[in-house]
C-alpha cells in the first residue's frame, strides 16, 4: 500500500532525528538550547492578535476578540488542508490546485480589511452603532434638561447619571464611569474623561459637555433653563441636518439603482429580437 | 454517481433553507413596521398625557391606555407599563417595566417620556405638564425634519416601488403585441439570453423595491 509506505518512512525519519539530537545533547549538555525547537506557544498566539481589528470589532459591538476571529479563519483553512491531505492518502479525489485556491480565496474574503466583505459589514455595524450612541447622547441631553428645570430640590448630578444609566444601554458604562469620577475627581476632570470616550470628529459631544459644565456652575435657574432649551434645540438641529444629508445621499443611490432595471429590460428585449432574427435566418433556405 | 447524487441534494437543501427562513423574515418585517408605527403613535400618547396631568400618574396612564386605538402598535407596551404602574410592589419592578417600555419603542423620545413619568411618580407632579408639552414640541420638530427629508427623496421612493414594474410591463407588453405572444414567450423563457435578462430584471427591481421601502420607513427619532 503506497500511502502507508510513505507514512512509515516519515515516522522513521522523525525517529532518527530524535535519536540524533538525543545523542548530540548527551555529548554536550551545555548546548541544549541550540537543539531545542522551543515552540513558544504564547508568542505564536500573540501573532494572531491585531489591535486594529480589535478596535473595529469593539466599535461594531461584537463581543469577540480579534484573536478568536483569526483562530477561526486560519483554523478552518488548516482543517480544509488537513482533510484534503487525508483524502490524498486515502486515494480519494484530490486536486491540489483547487484546494490551494479555495484556501487562499477563503482567507482573502474573510479578512477584516476595509474593502473586503467582512470589513465592509463590520464598518457599517460600527458606524450605525456610533450613530445610535449619538442618539442616546441627545436623549441624555433632554433628560438633563428635564432634570435641571425641575422645580424644588434635585438629586445630585452624579446620582442623576446613575439613575439615567439603565435607560441608555449604549452609554451605560460611560455614564457609570462619569458618576464615579464625579465623586472622586470633581466636575471638570470627570467631564473631560467623558468627552474622551467619544471619537474626535463627533459633532456635538464637546458642546454638550461645555453646556453641562456651565449649567452645573451657574446660579440663576431661569437663565440656565432658558439657555438649556436653546442649546438643545441647536443640538437637535445639528443632528437633523446631518441626517437629512445622509438620507439624501441614500436617496440618490437608490434612485440610480432603480434606474438600472428598465435599461436592462430594454437591452434584453433588443437581444431577444436579434435572437429571433438569427433563429429565423438559420431556418430559411435561400 | 456520487457526484450527481451530491449535486442533486444541494439545490433542495438550499431551497429548504430559503423556504424555512420565510416566516422569520416576514416576522422581522412586521416587527420593524410595528416599531416605526409605534414611534409616531407616541406623539399622540404624549399629547393625551399632557392633558391629563391633573390626575395621578398611574390613573393618567390608565386613561391613556383606554383611549388609545385598538389596533395601534403602541397599545400592548403601554398596557403592560400601566398595569405594572398601578399595582407594583417595589421600585425595582417599576424601573424594569419602564425600561422595557422604553426599549420596546426604542426611540430617544420614549426614553424621555418614561423618565419624565418616573420622576413625576417619585417626586411629585409639579413639572409634569410642562415637561410633557416640552417633549411634544421636540417631537413635532423632529417630525417636521423627517417630513422634509422624505420630501427630498420622493422621486427615488416612487421610482423604486412601482416605477420599475410599470416600465417592465409596458415594455414586455409592447413586445408581446408586436410579435405573436407564443413566439415572445418562447424567446423569453426558453433561450439563455431571455432567461438571464428576465432574472436580472426581476432580482434588481426587487432589490430596488426593498431599498425604496426602507427609505420610506423612518421612525420618529433623532437618527
Amino acid at each position: 500500500m503506497v500511502p502507508l509506505r510513505e507514512i512509515f518512512a516519515l515516522v522513521a525519519v522523525v525517529g532518527i532525528v530524535i535519536l540524533a539530537s538525543l545523542i548530540a545533547v548527551s555529548a554536550n549538555p551545555a548546548a541544549v538550547s541550540k537543539y531545542r525547537i522551543g515552540l513558544k506557544v504564547n508568542r505564536v498566539m500573540e501573532r494572531f492578535r491585531n489591535d486594529q481589528v480589535d478596535a473595529l470589532l469593539h466599535d461594531a459591538g461584537l463581543p469577540i476578540k480579534s484573536q478568536l476571529l483569526n483562530y477561526i479563519r486560519f483554523g478552518s483553512v488548516a482543517a480544509l488542508a488537513l482533510f484534503s491531505l487525508v483524502a490524498r492518502y486515502l486515494g480519494l479525489d484530490f486536486n491540489i490546485m483547487s484546494t490551494l485556491l479555495t484556501c487562499l480565496i477563503f482567507l482573502a474574503i474573510s479578512s477584516p480589511k476595509n474593502f473586503m466583505p467582512l470589513g465592509f459589514i463590520l464598518n457599517n455595524a460600527a458606524s450605525s452603532r456610533a450613530n445610535r450612541r449619538s442618539i442616546q447622547l441627545l436623549a441624555f441631553m433632554q433628560l438633563y434638561r428635564n432634570y435641571r428645570s425641575m422645580p424644588g430640590k434635585r438629586v445630585q448630578f452624579w446620582s442623576f447619571c446613575m439613575q439615567v444609566a439603565p435607560y441608555l444601554p449604549l452609554l451605560e458604562r460611560d455614564l457609570k464611569g462619569l458618576a464615579s469620577r464625579l465623586t472622586e475627581d470633581g466636575l471638570e476632570p470627570a467631564l473631560k474623561w467623558f468627552e474622551d470616550q467619544f471619537p474626535e470628529e463627533h459633532p456635538f459631544s464637546s458642546e454638550l459637555l461645555s453646556i453641562i459644565l456651565s449649567a452645573e456652575r451657574a446660579q440663576n435657574q431661569e437663565a440656565v433653563s432658558k439657555s438649556l432649551s436653546r442649546q438643545s434645540e441647536l443640538l437637535a438641529q445639528i443632528s437633523s441636518a446631518r441626517y437629512v444629508e445622509k438620507w439624501k445621499v441614500i436617496g440618490d443611490v437608490t434612485s440610480s439603482l432603480s434606474n438600472i432595471p428598465p435599461i436592462i429590460a430594454l437591452i434584453t428585449l433588443i437581444l431577444l429580437a436579434f435572437k429571433y432574427i438569427s433563429i429565423v435566418n438559420k431556418n430559411l433556405f435561400f | 454517481m456520487e457526484e450527481s447524487a451530491n449535486r442533486s441534494l444541494l439545490y433542495p437543501f438550499l431551497a429548504a433553507l430559503l423556504a424555512s427562513s420565510f416566516p422569520y423574515v416576514i416576522l422581522r418585517y412586521r416587527y420593524g413596521v410595528a416599531r416605526v408605527k409605534s414611534s409616531y403613535e407616541l406623539l399622540d400618547v404624549v399629547r393625551i398625557m399632557a392633558g391629563q396631568a391633573h390626575l395621578s400618574v398611574p390613573m393618567a396612564l390608565n386613561y391613556v391606555t383606554s383611549v388609545v386605538d385598538e389596533k395601534s402598535a403602541i397599545r400592548n407596551p403601554l398596557r403592560n407599563f400601566s398595569n405594572v404602574m398601578i399595582n407594583y410592589r417595589d421600585e425595582g419592578e417599576l424601573e424594569e417595566a419602564a425600561q422595557e417600555f422604553a426599549r420596546s419603542i426604542g426611540t430617544a423620545f420614549s426614553i424621555s417620556f418614561v423618565s419624565i413619568l418616573m420622576q413625576a411618580q417619585r417626586g411629585g407632579r409639579e413639572g409634569l405638564e410642562e415637561s410633557m408639552f416640552e417633549l411634544e414640541s421636540q417631537m413635532e420638530q423632529q417630525r417636521m425634519a423627517i417630513l422634509k427629508a422624505k420630501d427630498a427623496n420622493k422621486e427615488a421612493i416612487s421610482l423604486g416601488t412601482y416605477g420599475n414594474l410599470v416600465v417592465y410591463l409596458l415594455l414586455s407588453g409592447t413586445m408581446l403585441i408586436l410579435m405573436k405572444p407564443n413566439i415572445y414567450l418562447n424567446l423569453q423563457f426558453r433561450t439563455t439570453v431571455g432567461l438571464v435578462g428576465f432574472s436580472l430584471v426581476a432580482v434588481l427591481s426587487f432589490a430596488s423595491y426593498i431599498a425604496a421601502k426602507m427609505l420610506n420607513r423612518l421612525s420618529l427619532d433623532y437618527h
